[in-house]
């Protein structure tokens, strides 16, 4: 979308710059001794473009794909085109180059169909500059504003302008075209690589909880074996020393013989913390702690 | 009664253990590394091997299974840990133990395995976890 737009503006501009060179043109052909171009005209076709020209510039700082405003703007674009030829000269004109603006400006902002439909219009425009002439209604316009010199249109230069247009059309199209598929692929890529892109981190979350994990499960395993070899030991040693005083009957000893084998009860619990399934209960106010007491310890003794 | 040997890196554990054994009329014999254990089980003849997993030294309680079990099919081997789990018990017994027993383990829960070993003529697998 970026770079379509960009075209547009690109486009703007050589609206922009034909404008100039159709003031620069007018000016020169007004200024030529014998003149038969009329400066009111020539003045109000280049208010009408100029305003046709802010119109576009405000259109494409807000573009709107389903807005009827370039086709109109087209429209407008041929018509006061064809009015700039027949004040200007008719075949005679400086500016029958004119045509190509709303052709180029159809194909670049519409597509080929729209292009296309300029082409025609531009021929079917400059097919009425050819037989306006006769009009009664210029002939006093002609009267009253100068002499026009109004020649009709022959064939071969008729369809020596059509080829133009057509030609115009066609590689303006060709090239929007081309321009504007390579948008449509250059957004899919974006929004692939932006799904990629948030696989990616969603991955690199997952790899670092499973780090996280894995640190957590081998710090318990480490735990589980340096604590379960002293309790070894203190286990076996209890039960000796149960036997050496009175045979088992010792409540004492009982008792922290039945520790040794809770606290190894808990490490088998704990190791289930990898696994998140531990259920948790406030300790004190905004600490949670695992809720080893409660959960079955009888399930982790195999 | 038979011999045993006990392989374990902990001073105190193998003391307790060779007085628990010793009381209940075996012949005892320790052993604090691999590399020691095997020199023994080598010159010596055991009934009973009591392995602890994790040894210092290149090799460890499970390379001592495989080895002798090779070499000695005929020998009981205990191994025990301060790991627990059925995986760890899993692998014990595809090296080649008789029986696992993880830490802390109870004074009659290893004589009455070694005991049934003793009485029994067949290979019995059976695991303490």
């Amino acid at each position: 979308m970026k770079s379509y737009k960009s075209a547009l503006y690109w486009w703007n501009y050589v609206r922009w710059l034909s404008t100039v060179s159709f003031l620069s043109l007018g000016i020169l052909q007004l200024g030529l001794s014998g003149s038969k171009f009329n400066f009111h005209a020539f003045g109000l076709t280049l208010i009408a473009i100029t305003l046709l020209n802010i119109a576009y510039s405000l259109w494409i700082g807000d573009i709107k794909s389903n807005s009827i405003f370039p086709i109109v703007h087209n429209f407008l674009d041929i018509i006061i085109f064809s009015l700039a030829i027949i004040m200007t000269g008719g075949i005679n004109s400086p500016f029958l180059w004119g045509y190509i603006i709303p052709i180029l400006t159809s194909s670049i902002t519409r597509g080929p169909k729209a292009g296309f439909l300029a082409s025609i219009l531009s021929i079917l425009g400059l097919m009425l500059v050819s037989h306006i002439s006769d009009a009664s209604f210029f002939s006093t316009f002609a009267n009253t504003y100068g002499t026009f010199a109004i020649t009709k249109i022959d064939t071969k230069t008729l369809l020596s302008f059509a080829c133009l247009f057509f030609l115009t059309y066609f590689i303006s199209s060709f090239l929007a075209n081309t321009l504007r598929m390579q948008n449509i692929n250059l957004a899919n890529l974006n929004v692939q690589l932006q799904e990629k892109n948030k696989l990616i981190i969603e991955s690199q979350e997952k790899l670092i909880e499973m780090q996280k994990r894995e640190t957590i499960y081998n710090m318990i395993f480490t735990l589980q074996h340096e604590l379960n070899n002293p309790l070894a030991i203190l286990a076996l040693q209890t039960e000796m020393l149960l036997k050496e005083n009175g045979n088992g009957e010792n409540r004492r000893l009982n008792s922290i013989s039945g520790c040794i084998f809770r606290i190894k009860q808990i490490m088998e619990k704990i190791k289930e913390l990898n696994s998140g399934s531990l259920p948790t209960r406030n300790a004190l106010e905004g600490i949670k702690i695992y809720d080893i007491e409660k959960s079955n310890l009888d399930e982790i003794i195999y | 009664m038979g011999r045993i040997l006990i392989i374990d890196d902990e001073k105190e554990m193998r003391e307790i253990s060779f007085q628990i054994f010793k009381m209940e009329g075996y012949e005892v014999d320790t052993a604090a590394d691999a590399e020691s254990a095997l020199f023994k089980i080598k010159n010596n003849k055991y009934d009973f091997l009591l392995v602890d997993l994790v040894l210092p030294g290149k090799l460890n309680g499970l390379d001592i299974i495989k080895q002798v079990r090779h070499t000695i099919p005929q020998i009981k081997i205990i191994a025990y840990s301060g790991f627990s789990g059925i995986d760890i018990a899993e692998k014990v017994m595809q090296a080649g133990a008789n029986n696992f027993i993880a830490k802390p383990f109870r004074r009659h829960e290893i004589i009455n395995v070694v005991n049934d070993l003793y009485k029994s003529n067949n290979n019995q697998h059976a695991m303490i976890v």
